[in-house]
């Protein structure tokens, strides 16, 4: 089996996508960090999972019909045996981190998933497992600036495509404003 | 009858006592101020900082500044003490040949032996029994980097470990057939050589490697003889205690520790001089210190740290006084060993290894600080008659004697920035003192040097308050075990970090360094300084040299308050049998204010007075 340990299985409303064990219900206890994903396409949600994988720490991901993503993060960290849960809304566009003894609104952190490269989404991947860990958080001002990572453009630009986008996107935005 | 403002003008504080003088011995204080001393003490600048003390201090009395009969300023002791740190050893690749460092997530586990070789050359290669370590750069994605090595590795390819660019190590190993131990986060990879033997070790969690540490095991590794296993001792060294680590075997793999000459320092006795080079280590200093006491004069050699600090202080202490540079003599210092992270040079991850150092403090005095000016000064700003009351020294005994429960046979110590004092009176109000080198600021930069800061404010808060680990966003653990809650979370930036109890919240800090590390770092650097010098300085004042001949002793000034450091020097102290306390200045002031009182309660001794 090719899978990594960390990354389990994905599943969708009805059940588990792929086969292995029958481990998805509601009341599971597992001792993962959940996540919880609306309209979002697994390829999004991956790089939270290769955040937390980095990390050596399991997660799995539910993906629900209903909720905003602070509110899923929060259902997701109450469910969670770590504490730790992930809400992800597509519609919303929307990213939230949460940890169960925050306040429901008060989330650790939140993304707009337009606005955010890949490498983005696996700090906060690994930030929800450092939350797990109790070892310092990643803040992307603190990453090593372009001077000391060779290659830097490659480090943040993986998919060339995502480097286009962001070119038109900026653009756009610059002939927006004109 | 009249108001009475006695004025002490510290390195770091400027201190104020008023006072209502009613008639001879009779003075009742009013009121007492603390602020920040501006400029170097004895200077004009300090008349700033002095004129903000006296407003602090009138404010709530309702009294105008001309309504004082008399400003009463300390006579200073001239003494100024700076520090250096002078390095001994280093650790110098000429040529890039090990990595050593502890990425927070390695991949995989054990030790891989083989040649470098790039991701991409592999398909070129084919399969026979040479071993191979793969260098995967940052450009590669890991699920691509993890197909080539499975692939590779399905024709037969023997990889035996990976050096990493990115932060992928395990995301790698996950996606690997089977593991191979693996080294990520190496900033430098494109300075790894290719086609050279290798050695890659992780250990598991909560361990460190073991092999690449031990300089025989790589010689075993690499077959090295024993003048090469002479050479990398220090790369088995820099080694030690870490999770992972990579050596890599270069044709000129040049690898050594340097020793740096580190100036000499000329001790001048009355009647030796003795010559000590500084490498030979701080104990070395000392003892000989010791010898030539009393000592006249301590020079350094041109053009090292040591030497351009003595100049420093020589050309200052001209400055203040109007004396030649020559006129002034260095006259104590205080040598501490010390362990100094350096970078090393040609590294690949960006390692540090310990180098041995030397810190110096040196202090020199002189006859007299330019009060006199410093009071006229002060007299024509605020147009109060102002006056030079009295030798600090004195002025500081008479006001801690003013603590509950002391008498003669006393003896002071105030552990200043610069320098440590000491001042004894006898039964006969007969009073010695002595100034020593190196005081708060040397504890400070060893601090800094120690743990590698390179940050003075943030040394200087790790010596000033207590840690705390931030456990969760609800709870932190004070160093001492204890556990503190609050309500509100916790910023997210402090989660999970050793933290600096500053006075304006949590400092959160950048190390990786264990918290027991760095409160055991900054207790030896109080003992190594604040300890040593006490009874040093005691022993100075002591009737025949004898510590357990003085009965009390009392801690004055600043340092008293600190948090640790009036415990350390009482358990130092209890072994002579000797009372040792914190002042509390007329009931009330702890050991601040000792010498503002003292100048008030000596003016009203002497009421009434031709001054005033």
């Amino acid at each position: 089996m090719l899978l990594p340990p960390a990354l389990c299985l994905l599943t969708r409303k009805g059940g588990p996508m792929h086969m292995a064990e029958n481990w998805s219900t509601a009341d599971d206890r597992r001792p993962v960090v959940r996540i919880m994903t609306l309209q979002v396409s697994a390829q999004e949600a991956m790089p939270i999972l290769w955040g937390l994988e980095e990390e050596g720490i399991p997660a799995d991901i539910h993906e629900v019909s209903d909720g905003g993503a602070v509110a899923l993060a929060k259902q997701a960290a109450d469910m969670s045996p770590l504490n730790v849960g992930i809400g992800m809304n597509g519609a919303e566009g929307i990213v939230a981190l949460h940890h169960r003894d925050l306040p429901g609104e008060q989330p650790l952190f939140t993304l707009a998933m337009k606005d955010v490269q890949t490498v983005q989404f696996r700090i906060l991947g690994a930030n929800a497992a450092r939350l797990v860990k109790g070892e310092p958080l990643v803040f992307q001002d603190e990453l090593p600036s372009a001077g000391e990572v060779n290659h830097s453009e490659d480090f943040f630009y993986n998919d060339p495509n995502e480097l286009v986008d962001l070119i038109v996107r900026v653009v756009l935005e610059l002939l927006a404003k004109e | 009858m009249g108001y009475v403002a006695g004025v002490d003008v510290g390195n770091n504080t400027t201190e104020v006592a008023i006072a209502q003088v009613k008639g001879k011995g009779d003075a009742r204080f009013l009121s007492s101020a603390i602020v920040r001393t501006v400029g170097i003490k004895g200077t004009l600048s300090n008349v700033m900082g002095i004129i903000e003390a006296l407003d602090q201090a009138l404010k709530p009395l309702e009294i105008k500044r001309k309504e004082l009969s008399v400003v009463l300023l300390n006579e200073a002791t001239p003494v100024i003490g700076d520090i250096a740190m002078e390095t001994i050893t280093e650790t110098v690749i000429t040529e890039s040949a090990m990595i050593g460092h502890n990425p927070s997530t390695p991949g995989g586990q054990g030790l891989g032996l083989g040649h470098t070789i790039g991701l991409h050359q592999m398909d070129s290669v084919s399969a026979n029994e040479e071993q191979w370590i793969v260098i995967i750069p940052g450009t590669v994605d890991f699920r691509d980097a993890a197909e080539r090595l499975n692939r590779a590795r399905s024709r037969g390819l023997k990889i035996t470990g990976g050096i990493v660019q990115k932060d992928d190590g395990v995301l790698i190993n996950n996606r690997l057939h089977k593991p191979i131990p693996m080294v990520d986060e190496v900033k430098y990879i494109d300075r790894v050589p290719l086609q050279m033997p290798a050695a890659v070790e992780v250990a598991g969690p909560g361990r460190t490697i073991e092999k690449l540490s031990n300089p025989y095991d790589i010689a075993t590794l690499f077959h090295l003889d024993p003048a090469q296993t002479r050479q990398i001792v220090p790369i088995a060294r820099a080694l030690m205690g870490t999770r992972s680590a990579v050596v890599i075997k270069t044709p000129r793999g040049d690898i050594e520790e340097r020793r740096i000459p580190a100036g000499k320092i000329t001790l001048i006795g009355h009647r030796q001089k003795v010559e000590v080079p500084v490498e030979e280590g701080a104990d070395a200093i000392m003892a000989k210190v010791a010898e030539v006491y009393p000592l006249e004069e301590i020079q350094a050699e041109r053009g090292t740290n040591v030497g351009g600090m003595f100049e420093q202080v020589r050309k200052v202490m001209a400055d203040l006084t109007d004396q030649p540079v020559s006129a002034v003599r260095v006259q104590d210092i205080l040598a501490v060993d010390t362990l100094k992270p350096q970078k090393v040079l040609g590294s690949l991850a960006g390692e540090y290894a310990l180098g041995n150092a030397v810190g110096l403090a040196a202090m020199v005095e002189t006859h007299k600080l330019p009060m006199q000016r410093l009071a006229r000064k002060l007299e024509e700003e605020i147009l109060v008659p102002t006056v030079v009351g009295g030798v600090e020294a004195e002025m500081a005994i008479r006001g801690a004697l003013t603590t509950p429960g002391t008498q003669p046979p006393l003896a002071i110590v105030d552990l200043g920035g610069g320098s440590t004092d000491a001042s004894l009176i006898n039964e006969a109000r007969e009073i010695r003192s002595t100034h020593l080198a190196g005081a708060g600021d040397m504890v400070t930069l060893l601090i800094d040097t120690e743990l590698g800061l390179e940050d003075r404010e943030l040394a200087e808060n790790i010596k000033r308050y207590p840690l705390a680990k931030v456990e969760t966003l609800f709870h932190m653990r004070h160093e001492d075990g204890s556990v503190q809650f609050f309500h509100e979370p916790l910023d997210p930036r402090l989660f999970g970090r050793v933290v600096v109890l500053g006075e304006n919240g949590p400092i959160p800090m950048e190390t990786r360094e264990m918290l027991p590390k760095i409160v055991a770092v900054r207790q030896q650097a109080k003992k190594k300084v604040f300890v040593r010098n006490a009874l040093r300085a005691l022993e100075k004042v002591a009737p025949a040299g004898n510590i357990r001949l003085i009965s009390f002793v009392v801690l004055v000034g600043g340092s008293g308050l600190d948090f640790e450091i009036p415990k350390m020097i009482s358990d130092a102290l209890f072994e002579y049998g000797v009372v040792t306390g914190r002042a509390n200045v007329r009931e009330i002031e702890g050991p601040r204010n000792a010498v503002a009182t003292g100048l008030v309660l000596a003016y009203a001794e002497g009421w009434p007075h031709a001054y005033g």
